[in-house]
């Protein structure tokens, strides 16, 4: 076992397993994370029935690999007799959507904010540190109340609602990690040779946030995945009878004890995806992160 | 951790019958399995808000009262007659007044006789608008009560109400003056003290309920007194944390089971499941006036697609099940004043189709349905029949305050929602409710309303009887609504436990008993 | 340092103010209280009657200086729905809440921060991969999900914990392990983030090359860097857990301030809720407040540069 092992900066030692296996990591993701992708593009090819029929007479039919299961439906039926798998592959495409949207609108949200109040300091750092701590105190529920009780329920109010919920973490750590590097002899030779805010911010600053950047972004897709799945306790989910992984989630809940595979299949397919995003991010990370400590 | 999860099949009823077993052996906590130890183990989902009965609006806040409280008169469900309860007997003198003779022989759980004082001071009390009662329909009608003499009240009525004796049997218990004096409503709340068969004898509010039988219950009573010595009521609020505490008999009894998880419960070795019907029902409310009657349901032929469109019938039988009715008439047919006798819709998708045609809608209609306080199943499973009939809704879950704000204000074409009636067998509390001109009236029908406003205040039974159904009938004829369906409650408990559950959703756990 | 704490202290009760009127707005964008308190059988005269008596009918602002006025008289009101004063119900249910957050994150410490390192220190082998699946297992899982697994676990098929209450420490052991748990990964992922950043260092290098223990290398050069912006998510962890712990207290019916939060917003209960978002705001406060001097600490130059600033 090697005394340390740096992926990124160090030239590639001799003990270092070949490239390609490196890159495991990376290749695996990406095969299950184009699996998720295609069964949601493929959605209406693939699904074997209507995701919104429902069929009051064959409710609750358990998986082929159960003793009572049919070929009829493969991953059986949920609570109101819709076919699970149809759904399944309708809702990749719902909660794709709604976890890649939410990293990417709180990214930038949190990511603005962060840089901004670790970089200036200061002034601008109070009033930053105070939104963020105001956002923080709100409870959750009673901003989604209220924005579902005012706009109903749809899936732009879903990812805008979860966007808004969860740009907090983003702004913590880029805001920490900012204030660590902002002061740093590289920033510091930039500015000597006059570089502007904005050349500095994005050349200097921004490549050395990359890594925590797709660390945070992994996380959030997951959580606002799984978000959703509270917030359609609310009704303030994707508006029945739309599939999503994050609803089946939720209505797997009553059938946790007796009839398991409900939550189980949905479940699976997420932390399929969230694998693969994280084996993808970690990937990235090894192939492009820069060297401009050096 | 996660590997049993992993397990891609139906493990865990088996895992919980073994684990009945093992629970028997080595349960924990405090709450022991209960015919052992004469203790009932309930649970509620709910928090109980407070044991001062006339400020609680919950179930089961009103459920526990009715266990420490006792009132005038009693029903008796099965017959529907008032019997006397602390009164020993009462007479209606006339449209607006009553007397009570009052039992000599009941104490409150301080020692304390009852007499005519407690009896004035509680009536008197709750009927002030400074004590400012939740329902305030259990006691608005009361303008005073009289001390005759020691065991003697007379009740003066503001105006006739024909729900008088409803109200007066259950929902006016009798608080004792000068403890209520003292302690006052926070008092009551923690350590309320009255004249039922348990008393209170240890609680962590919104968590943990202790009661004990009162042994100086007074001979007489129709309630009887109770049977099993303690009752420990805890709540719950996860479902499926009360579902395995009741198969590892850390629970006794529990209720409002989803029909799915009752058909699993069943198969547990110690448990049973029984159902009732109650006077809950499901409706969908169509406003003809929405958008000012620039709607497509200002035709009446629409808001008859709507009510030919949904099937009932499939939807109770799968999802619903038990003692559960399809409903015609909008009303509970356990109602006083509810008939059948009025113009019927049966499930008819073409033909609602049909009448969409002829109303000039061939293409269908879209329309938002606000839903609220019903299983978002049956919602889901109504838009489907609705779909297929041209009426396409879109969905619009609430919580109960924006969803029923949103009714009264006009701005939900439809919704749909359940009703309780209090727990009340009389039509007038709800049709004569909803269609009497009030706030929640958006039909405002000319025709409907005087014949309401009469039954409401009349004590004639027969001419409320006739108008209630005169009104029924324009309903039906007018479809204002989708008469949906009447509920059951589930209750799933131990099988050694003998108890029963009450059409008004109330449950005589004084009279429950070990087999 | 004294300036920055009274700083701190004047932003924190503008923050307050702020968040306590943003929450009081919201608590009526979010259904009419009259129409909740009315509870499911409340008419619309019952509803009306109640808007008049608790004056819902007053322009919100009114209310909001009213409730204000009082709070800062130390009187944080009159629950609507328990009859009882808020401060009787609020400090017990949030004392539990915050020893279940407390242990639960001192679980997710243990578990998070020895899997991050050890990742990041054996980066790519099984060890990494161990703790990434570690870490996905507990975003990709709901905590009501987790939470009932080990109710049926540990009290029904091997019945040695108790299911409900928080009268003892083993009442505790469920919920903290889930709360913990879910706030695990993502402190786990910054940790191994950080370590393979700080380890590629110059400092650490020279350290390293200086013959520096490598154990020591790791745990006391590395470590210290790494850990910054974990002690700045950490708020936001604590956060979330109170979030979580809803679901948590509701699994295990403990009867905590999340479940009270919640419960209290679904019924417009004002006074509680306001209370609540006071004690949560002042909470986070303090913790970004701790998360920032800890931060000074373990980087000298944020001390430096605030002094600057």
């Amino acid at each position: 076992m090697p005394a340390h092992s740096d992926a990124a900066s160090a030239p590639a030692a001799a003990w270092r397993m070949p490239r390609w296996a490196r890159h495991s990591g990376l290749v695996a993701g990406g095969i299950i994370l184009a699996i998720i992708f295609l069964m949601g593009l493929l959605a209406p090819v693939l699904a074997p029935y209507n995701p919104y029929d429902q069929n009051l007479l064959a409710r609750i039919v358990p998986p082929i690999w159960h003793e009572t299961g049919t070929w009829a439906h493969p991953l059986g039926t949920d609570h109101l007799g819709r076919d699970y798998l149809s759904r399944l592959l309708y809702g990749a495409r719902v909660s794709v959507f709604i976890g890649v949207t939410v990293a990417f609108v709180s990214g930038i949200i949190g990511t603005v904010l962060g840089v901004t109040a670790g970089y200036f300091g200061g002034k601008t750092d109070t009033v930053i540190s105070f939104i963020i701590t105001a956002r923080l105190a709100l409870p959750v529920i009673l901003v989604a109340l209220a924005v579902v009780a005012l706009f109903g329920s749809s899936l732009s109010v879903v990812v805008g609602v979860l966007g808004l919920l969860l740009w907090d973490r983003f702004a913590l750590v880029m805001r920490a990690t900012t204030q660590q590097i902002r002061d740093a002899d590289f920033v510091m030779a930039a500015k000597v040779q006059g570089a502007s805010t904005w050349q500095i911010i994005m050349q200097e600053i921004m490549p050395n946030l990359a890594t925590n950047i797709t660390v945070v972004a992994t996380l959030e897709i997951a959580q606002a995945i799984v978000l959703e799945a509270a917030l359609s306790f609310l009704g303030l989910g994707v508006p029945p009878p739309l599939p999503s992984w994050g609803l089946m989630l939720a209505e797997g809940k009553s059938f946790i004890l007796f009839d398991p595979w409900l939550i189980t299949i949905p479940g699976m397919l997420l932390f399929g995806l969230v694998l693969a995003i994280n084996l993808v991010g970690d990937g990235l990370r090894d192939v492009t992160a820069p060297d401009s400590r050096n | 951790m996660i590997q049993p999860n992993r397990r891609p099949s139906a493990l865990w009823a088996p895992a919980l019958v073994a684990g009945l077993v093992l629970g028997a052996v080595a349960a924990s906590g405090p709450a022991l399995a209960g015919k052992a130890d004469d203790t009932l183990n309930a649970a509620f989902s709910a928090e109980v808000t407070t044991l001062d009965s006339y400020k609680e609006s919950g179930r089961e806040g009103l459920v526990l009262a009715r266990l420490l409280y006792d009132s005038l008169l009693n029903k008796d469900m099965a017959t529907g007659e008032f019997k006397p309860e602390l009164a020993e007997s009462y007479k209606i003198v006339d449209d607006k007044t009553i007397d009570f003779k009052l039992r000599n022989n009941v104490k409150f759980h301080n020692g304390q006789p009852m007499t005519a004082d407690d009896v004035v001071y509680t009536l008197n009390l709750v009927s002030s608008k400074d004590y400012n009662a939740r329902y305030q329909i259990a006691v608005e009608w009361i303008d005073h009560a009289e001390k005759l003499g020691d065991y003697e009240v007379r009740l003066h009525m503001k105006r006739p109400n024909p729900l008088a004796l409803e109200m007066l049997a259950g929902n006016l218990p009798i608080y004792p003056k000068a403890y209520y004096e003292k302690v006052g409503s926070q008092g009551m709340s923690v350590k309320p003290v009255g004249a039922g068969p348990y008393k209170l004898v240890e609680m962590t509010p919104g968590t943990r309920y202790v009661l004990e039988r009162f042994e100086d219950y007074y001979a007489g009573s129709p309630k009887g007194a109770a049977k099993i010595k303690h009752m420990v009521v805890r709540v719950l609020p996860e479902s499926n944390t009360q579902y395995a505490e009741l198969v590892n008999g850390q629970l006794d009894w529990i209720w409002r089971v989803p029909p799915d998880d009752a058909r699993n419960l069943a198969r547990q070795k110690n448990v049973a499941v029984s159902n009732a019907q109650i006077m809950r029902f499901a409706y969908i409310s169509i406003n003809p006036n929405y958008k000012d009657g620039k709607s497509p349901l200002a035709d009446v032929r629409v808001r008859q697609a709507i009510n030919m469109a949904v099937d009932k019938g499939s939807i109770v039988k799968a999802l619903i099940g038990g003692a559960s009715q399809p409903m015609a008439a909008a009303c509970n047919p356990l109602q006083f004043g509810c008939t059948n006798d009025v113009k019927t819709y049966p499930f008819d998708t073409a033909k609602a189709k049909a009448l969409l045609a002829e109303a000039g809608y061939p293409d269908g209609i879209k329309l938002d349905l606000v839903f609220t306080s019903l299983p978002r199943i049956q919602a889901e499973a109504i838009a489907a029949n609705l779909g297929k009939a041209g009426i396409h809704v879109t969905l619009n879950e609430q919580q109960y305050a924006p969803g029923i704000s949103a009714w009264r204000e006009g701005r939900a074409p439809l919704l749909l929602t359940n009703w309780g009636s209090y727990g009340v067998g009389d039509v007038g509390l709800s049709v004569g409710q909803f269609f009497s001109g009030t706030g929640d009236d958006l039909a405002k029908d000319k025709d409907i309303i005087p014949l309401l406003q009469a039954a409401n205040t009349s004590m004639d039974r027969a001419k409320r009887q006739e108008n209630y159904k005169k009104a029924l009938q324009i309903i039906a004829d007018k479809a204002y609504w989708v008469p949906l369906w009447t509920y059951n409650v589930i209750t799933a408990h131990n099988k050694d436990l003998v108890v029963t559950q009450n059409a008004d959703e109330f449950v005589d756990f004084f009279r429950a008993h070990w087999k | 340092m004294l300036r920055f704490v009274l700083r701190r202290s004047g932003s924190a009760l503008i923050l307050m103010v702020v968040v306590s009127f943003v929450a009081f707005m919201l608590i009526f964008a979010a259904g009419d209280p009259a129409v909740k308190l009315a509870g499911e059988a409340g008419s619309a005269a019952d509803a009306a009657r109640i808007r008049a008596f608790y004056g819902f009918d007053q322009p919100i602002y009114l209310q909001f200086l009213h409730w204000i006025g009082a709070a800062l008289h130390g009187n944080l009101g009159h629950s609507l729905y328990f009859d009882q004063p808020v401060s009787a119900i609020l400090f017990d249910r949030l004392g539990t809440t915050l020893l279940l957050g407390l242990v639960s994150f001192i679980f997710a410490l243990a578990i998070s921060l020895p899997l991050g390192i050890a990742a990041a220190r054996w980066q790519n082998t099984w060890i990494d991969r161990t703790a990434l699946i570690v870490a996905v297992i507990g975003q990709a899982m709901p905590t009501f999900w987790f939470a009932l697994l080990l109710v049926v676990m540990f009290s029904v098929i091997w019945p040695i914990l108790p299911t409900s209450g928080s009268e003892t420490w083993r009442h505790f052991i469920m919920p903290s392990v889930v709360l913990g748990y879910f706030a695990a990964p993502a402190i786990m992922r910054l940790t191994r983030s950080g370590m393979i950043l700080a380890l590629e260092t110059d400092y650490v290098r020279t350290a390293r090359a200086l013959g520096i223990a490598p154990r020591k290398v790791l745990l006391k050069y590395a470590l210290r860097n790494a850990v910054i912006p974990v002690v700045s998510v950490s708020a936001a962890q604590f956060g979330y857990m109170l979030a979580g712990s809803v679901v948590v207290e509701s699994v295990f019916a403990i009867n905590g301030a999340g479940r009270l939060a919640w419960e209290s917003i679904l019924r417009s209960d004002l006074p509680t809720v306001q209370a609540l978002v006071l004690c949560f705001s002042l909470i986070y406060v303090i913790l970004t407040f701790v998360a920032d001097v800890l931060n000074a600490w373990l980087d000298p130059r944020m001390r430096l540069a605030d002094a600057r600033a």
